[in-house]
């Protein structure tokens, strides 16, 4: 089994190699998330602190931690999207792809291991960042709010990862890197990670609810705001459903763009 | 295990091209970049795969080498299909796509060759000693640990044969290693592909340069326009074409006198050097030829008779076509 992990080990490793020697871009990459979501947080505290309606249409009344856990983790998840498509992009212009696929490594898996290393990476960054809400949660409603929140943050990066190998596929097939821009922005307006999402019109609310992040998002702010455990578990379930029904519609797409790739080529 | 390493059997590929007639017209064009290619490589051999710019040999190598699928037909590498086993493929098949991409800057020549080593599932310890094996084979072992970026051309050329060979494969498949090099990382190139053969590897290379698949191809296919118009050995492909022979001649005498199947090409001293063409469809020998000149009261100081070259019968068989 071991020896199966190896091709994708050695991309893992080869990644943290070029990045480890690319450290002003690492540096530059850590501090733009910084931006992005200190630039965030500020600007829905100043909604929140504007609005003496916040708590009454969030349900939550502090609106530091209500932004903090939205924004680190649709930070999270726009990182690991756009690592899956730059490296996908660069190994098509590189040329590498067509080494790669030379290989008898999967090319969709190893664009899906290959944002490891930037994963690991803003993991770190949203430790760092959601530290103050995690230790609120502890010392309010204990260790299983933190544990399951953590789970369906796990949970819900599966759908993103499935997100990011289709995006990358597209990228390859159509030659298109910016489709990551739009699926980013869709990301960010549908998630409710600024705002509830009941402000959205009718029709973006049921795009929003088909969507694993916002349910991630949810179910960490009921879990680390509020204690909110009954509604915690329920959007823990809802999001695993949703989660095995994108890695089944996933599977689907990524053979279907796969086969696209051969016939039409890189 | 058959006798033919790779083969290629009625390979069809089409595509559809675009012809912009303004900012949003435009007509599709169907292009056949394939017309039932075939052909065969014996174990062992070294074959060349001639052809003009856009004449289909990079289409054909994407093809044997499991990167793109034909419209029909299909590719053997060793006996696996191209389009049912490509992971079969993959494990004997070694592939040279570009002599300048495919790997990462910021590693070292060393450190690229074990990533590929891995990706083939071999150990770290077995990578790095066959990566080591093998940048001796190219002649970089003193460049090993130097960042890719930092390479020549000639050495990143040498890198990607080395990477083609990473994992031991049976088949080389080299898709122009010689495009863009000097001479000298050129020779370095041929003399690697001379060694592959010597060890019992197949290779088939693509290129244009006419002398190398001369010097170096026991086989060599013609492809022009997706079709292969002319496959055998180097004194094969001359006896099929109708590429003239040149006979040249430094004759002395008066110029009026010369008969009309020579071309004067130029006058020194008194001195005239002529030169006629003879296919082996002419009428005419070289014995006639200097009988004509000596009946005519020329005096023949010096005679040549050069045969054609690869690329004479290249040129007669294509017909100086280029796509590009």
């Amino acid at each position: 089994m071991f020896r199966g992990l190896r091709p994708y080990l050695a991309i893992v490793e080869s990644q943290f190699r070029v990045i480890a020697r690319e450290v002003p871009e690492l540096i530059s990459i850590v501090l733009i998330v910084y931006m992005f979501i200190g630039v965030l947080y500020l600007g829905g505290r100043l909604i929140g602190s504007g609005n003496e309606l916040f708590s009454a249409a969030t349900g939550y009344d502090d609106p530091f931690r209500y932004q903090l856990v939205g924004v680190s983790i649709i930070a999270v998840s726009m990182v690991v999207l756009s690592s899956m498509s730059q490296f996908a992009n660069t190994e098509m212009l590189s040329g590498r792809i067509d080494s790669l696929s030379l290989t008898p490594v999967s090319v969709n898996i190893a664009i899906a291991v290959s944002s490891i290393p930037f994963l690991l990476a803003m993991l770190l960054v949203f430790g760092l960042s959601i530290s103050p809400v995690i230790a609120y949660a502890l010392s309010s409603y204990g260790f299983v709010s933190v544990a399951l929140s953590i789970a369906a943050l796990v949970v819900g990066m599966v759908p993103v990862f499935i997100f990011g190998v289709l995006i990358s596929m597209i990228v390859l097939v159509y030659k298109a890197p910016q489709i990551v821009n739009l699926v980013q922005a869709l990301f960010f307006i549908l998630s409710g990670a600024l705002y509830p999402i009941y402000v959205l019109p009718q029709i973006l609310r049921l795009a929003a609810g088909g969507l694993p992040i916002t349910h991630v998002i949810e179910v960490s702010r009921s879990l680390l705001l509020a204690g909110a455990f009954e509604d915690g578990f329920r959007g823990f379930y809802t999001l695993a459903v949703l989660s095995l029904v994108y890695v089944a519609l996933g599977y689907i797409l990524v053979r279907r763009f796969g086969s696209l790739l051969r016939y039409r080529g890189v | 295990m058959g006798r033919k390493s790779i083969e290629a059997v009625d390979l069809v590929k089409r595509y559809s091209t675009y012809i912009r007639l303004g900012l949003f017209r435009k007509v599709r064009r169907d292009v056949t970049a394939l017309d039932r290619v075939s052909f065969s490589v014996d174990r062992g051999s070294i074959f060349g795969l001639l052809g003009p710019n856009g004449a289909g040999k990079t289409t054909t190598v994407r093809i044997l080498s499991t990167l793109l699928l034909p419209d029909s037909g299909d590719g053997y590498i060793d006996g696996f299909s191209v389009t049912r086993e490509p992971d079969r493929v993959k494990r004997v098949l070694g592939v040279v796509l570009s002599v300048d991409k495919g790997f990462y800057g910021k590693l070292t020549g060393r450190e690229n060759l074990v990533y590929y080593g891995m990706l083939y599932g071999l150990s770290r310890s077995d990578s790095v000693r066959v990566a080591n094996d093998l940048l001796d084979l190219v002649g970089l072992s003193e460049s090993r640990d130097r960042l890719y970026e930092e390479y020549s051309l000639g050495m990143k050329a040498r890198l990607s044969i080395a990477k083609a060979l990473i994992h031991d494969p049976d088949v080389v498949i080299l898709d122009e290693p010689t495009l863009g090099l000097d001479p000298v990382s050129a020779r370095k190139i041929r003399s690697v592909i001379r060694d592959l053969s010597s060890r019992g590897k197949t290779v088939m290379v693509t290129t244009h340069n006419m002398w190398e698949a001369e010097v170096l191809c026991d086989r060599i296919a013609i492809i022009s326009s997706g079709r292969i118009i002319a496959q055998g050995s180097v004194d094969e492909l001359k006896r099929m074409s109708n590429a003239a022979r040149v006979v040249e001649a430094r004759v002395y005498g008066d110029p009026s006198k010369v008969p009309p199947q020579f071309v004067v090409e130029r006058v020194v001293d008194g001195i005239m050097y002529l030169k006629a063409s003879l296919t082996d469809s002419s009428d005419v020998s070289v014995d006639r030829l200097v009988g004509m000149l000596r009946d005519r009261g020329l005096k023949v100081l010096a005679l040549s008779v050069r045969e054609p070259s690869l690329e004479d019968v290249f040129i007669d068989l294509v017909g100086g076509e280029s796509v590009v």
